[in-house]
């Protein structure tokens, strides 16, 4: 079922913060595991991943690097910074504050 | 229509981003390889090649809006970075180079500073020594008395006007007798305050007379003016045989050429052995120039105090060794001419103008003590002589015992200064120390006196290795700079034109601190940890071991930062996809681009060098221009040879500028005030030699050492001629 632009546009920094406090990743990698976990529900396109991974990087929540895979392949691999830890906790608290309002609304309780 | 490769759709989808070159390469890249892992996952899902790709095409979706989208999150990003790169291209770099010339140039100015100061102190004959301009901040004081009227009491023949002037200003101070006894020692007849007045010679050695009477009635007691008048007048009266030059048409006899001054002089020289003291005051006036001139901090500085107190110590030696011979000639003319008692009373003069001399308060530097002991002997020996002739015999024997007493004083003195001593000092003292070994060879002198001398020795040759290390840092800035520009001229048609990369904040530390700061500091603690680095010694024997350290730091600290700049530099290429060259091809054009380049600088060292020696400029200009040229030639072939990996090189040259710069900027700003602020540390504390004229109230010579073997000798000395120090 395809979203809303707005919707997906206003969680993309949210799970792309939470996904890196995990481990570092590259682009790729970030849109297949979101492709993974929403069970396909989510499959984000190149311009909707890397403005938000480069927006982020500018204002140094993040940090790249360029490594080489196993079979050699680089990719250029995303890393929260200390700030961008703060950061992401601070979302997901705002998501966690925000998602209860709407379900106690919603279905009579926070949860 | 054939379908775009991932190359192209990622480099529209960036093309927003070319105003920031690297940035644009970077994205570019991130998208390429995000679209071949897509095809890959088509291609692992079943698809063959051509779909997968063209499946990946497909999803990426319009790279016009893409392009779009990534301009506004990467905005902020470039303004910032193309500020960045703006500051470091109009201020880092001009920055860098101006205090790389500034220092490099200061240290020139010092030097020539210090080669011309100290070639007028060791022969005022000499040539003119051509001192380079001093810069604003160098701390160059080319007249340290400038603001005080002090300056006017040169201890110079040419000068005695200024002096009686400066006394004439001051007569109602009440120590003007100093200034006055001051002006006697350099007045003659030639330069005494009123001498144009004069209109023969008589009226000129009234006027001098005049002079020296009233600098009698300021200090009656003071034998200086009697002694000054019986020299004038027993130059103009007479010459002894001792006097005359030596060889056959030259008689060697006594004479007297003016009756009237011959008889004045006499009478003088009787006049002053009646005198209870002889005071020329040459101490008290250092002292006081000592104090006007500004607290001194760098070698510099205490060269002036040197000069200026080498200036009060030298002038007046001749009348004295003059004096040494007349009295026996006058003596002798008196004893030819029958008058006996008159001839045994000027020679009685030469025990109390011995002592006088010998008991001046301003006799305290080494040099004038034995001045006043060779007075003393020459007058003793020449005065046994001449009371065997009057048939004095107590008297001749009385002299003859002093002059040997002397003689054994001085000798055992100088037997004294024994070899531990002097091993000693030319182990562990410093250049200056060994520089006055006369001194410190008879006055023992401790490890921990020698100690900051010698590091102060050290200190001027580490500040000498960095200002190496900063020149050459310069011309590899200058290299990098240059050569970046003829690869972007040498690039410009080709789609891959060098760019910049500015390392990060976190690489160009660790290039500094690992490059710079590490070899600094294990060089500081090596050379600073007794038993390790050998600071203990000073440089006389030992400096090519210094050298070699010193030179092997300094290689590193060139070396290491630049090597490890390189070693991001080139992981960033490979990341923004930019062909790397092979290392063998590398190294083999490499290796012939560094020759020439090292060949040149070598030619324009040497020609410099010859230059400044025989000043042939047509010479010089040839050979910088084949310097030039040299350079020029193998910046062709480095460009012609690497053309197939410009972008590589072009970048790698551009880039390169950023360590150079910032490693002149931590030498300038960090490194070379710090060894300032050792070399100031050290001299201060060199009681010794350097520090101890910084004394200024309390000085008695030179240096600590020859303050204690001056009093010593003196001691001596007196005590041989039956005195009581």
């Amino acid at each position: 079922m395809p979203f809303n632009t707005e919707l997906v546009g206003s969680t993309v920094e949210l799970l792309v913060l939470k996904l890196l406090a995990e481990r570092a990743m590259y682009g790729y990698e970030i849109i297949q595991i979101v492709n993974e976990r929403t069970d396909g529900a989510f499959n984000w396109k190149e311009g909707t991943l890397y403005p938000v991974l480069h927006r982020l990087e500018g204002k140094g929540f993040l940090v790249t690097e360029w490594q080489a895979a196993d079979s050699g392949k680089k990719r250029r691999y995303y890393k929260l910074t200390t700030k961008g830890r703060g950061h992401a906790e601070e979302k997901v608290a705002e998501w966690r504050t925000f998602s209860g309002s709407v379900n106690a609304v919603l279905y009579g309780s926070a949860v | 229509m054939q379908e775009p490769s991932f190359d192209a759709l990622a480099a529209e989808a960036a093309a927003g981003l070319k105003g920031d070159r690297e940035l644009y390469l970077e994205i570019k890249e991130e998208l390429q390889t995000h679209l071949e892992d897509k095809a890959a996952k088509y291609a692992s899902d079943g698809h063959d090649e051509e779909e997968s790709v063209a499946l990946a095409k497909k999803s990426f979706g319009s790279p016009l809006d893409m392009a779009a989208e990534l301009v506004e999150a990467n905005r902020g990003r470039m303004r910032l970075r193309g500020l960045l790169r703006l500051g470091f291209n109009a201020l880092v770099i001009p920055l860098a180079i101006v205090l790389a010339i500034y220092v490099g140039y200061g240290r020139l100015a010092r030097l020539s500073w210090i080669q011309a100061t100290t070639a007028s102190f060791v022969d005022s004959g000499g040539p003119t020594k051509y001192k380079l301009p001093a810069l604003p901040f160098m701390g160059i004081e080319e007249d340290p008395l400038a603001s005080s009227d002090l300056h006017q009491l040169r201890a110079d023949e040419q000068n005695a006007a200024d002096i009686h002037r400066y006394w004439e200003a001051h007569r109602s101070d009440s120590d003007s007798n100093i200034y006055y006894a001051y002006y006697s020692l350099f007045a003659n007849e030639n330069t005494v305050t009123h001498w144009k007045r004069a209109r023969n010679e008589q009226e000129k050695e009234e006027l001098y007379a005049a002079e020296m009477h009233h600098g009698e009635q300021l200090e009656p007691q003071n034998a200086l003016y009697n002694t000054s008048l019986a020299i004038y007048y027993l130059q103009k009266g007479m010459i002894a045989k001792e006097e005359r030059a030596k060889g056959p048409e030259v008689p060697q006899t006594d004479e007297v050429w003016n009756r009237h001054a011959f008889e004045l002089g006499i009478a003088e020289l009787q006049n002053a052995a009646r005198k209870p003291y002889l005071h020329t005051y040459q101490m008290e006036v250092l002292r006081k120039k000592l104090v006007a001139i500004p607290a001194p901090r760098f070698t510099e500085d205490y060269l002036q105090l040197l000069m200026v107190a080498s200036s009060e110590t030298f002038p007046e030696y001749a009348k004295w060794r003059a004096l040494a011979r007349k009295i026996p000639g006058c003596a002798r003319l008196l004893l030819a001419e029958g008058r006996r008692a008159d001839a045994e009373a000027v020679m009685d003069t030469w025990k109390p103008l011995s002592l006088l001399l010998m008991r001046d308060p301003s006799n305290s530097t080494l040099i004038k003590v034995l001045v006043a002991r060779a007075v003393a002997t020459i007058l003793s020996e020449k005065a046994a002589e001449i009371y065997d002739r009057l048939g004095a015999t107590a008297k001749a024997d009385e002299a003859r015992s002093l002059s040997a007493r002397l003689e054994k004083e001085y000798k055992d003195w100088k037997t004294a200064g024994n070899a531990r001593n002097d091993a000693s000092v030319a182990l562990h003292g410093s250049i200056m120390a060994n520089t006055l070994l006369p001194v410190f060879s008879n006055t023992p002198s401790t490890m921990q006196e020698l100690t900051p001398g010698r590091m102060h020795d050290h200190v001027i040759a580490e500040e000498v290795a960095v200002q190496i290390v900063m020149l050459l840092l310069m011309l590899a800035l200058l290299g990098t700079v240059g050569l970046g520009a003829l690869w972007l001229l040498q690039m410009r048609r080709a789609a891959a034109i060098p760019f910049l990369l500015l390392p990060p904040a976190k690489e160009m530390a660790r290039a500094l601190l690992l490059g710079l700061v590490l070899p600094i500091v294990v060089y500081w603690v090596y050379s600073r940890l007794p038993g390790i680095g050998g600071r203990e010694f000073g440089w006389r024997g030992m400096w090519p071991r210094f050298i070699i350290e010193l030179g092997a730091v300094g290689l590193v600290m060139i070396w290491l930062p630049a090597f490890l700049i390189k070693r991001y530099i080139h992981r960033r290429c490979e990341g923004l996809g930019i062909a790397l060259p092979p290392r063998k091809e590398e190294w083999s054009s490499g290796w012939k681009v560094y020759s020439i380049v090292f060949a040149a600088l070598l030619l324009a060292a040497v020609a410099l060098f010859f230059a400044t020696q025989v000043h042939v400029t047509f010479e010089l200009v040839a050979a910088l221009l084949m310097a030039a040229g040299l350079i020029g030639a193998a910046s062709r072939y480095a460009l012609k040879k690497r053309r197939e990996h410009g972008l590589y090189y072009g970048t790698l040259a551009r880039s390169m500028a950023a360590v150079y710069a910032f490693a002149i900027l931590f030498l300038a700003i960090i490194v070379q005030p710090w060894l300032l602020y050792n070399e100031a540390q050290w001299l201060r504390r060199d009681t010794i030699c350097f520090g101890y004229l910084a004394e200024k109230q309390n000085i008695a010579g030179f240096t600590s050492i020859e303050a204690k073997t001056v009093q010593r000798l003196n001691a001596e000395l007196l005590t041989a001629m039956g005195e009581k120090p």
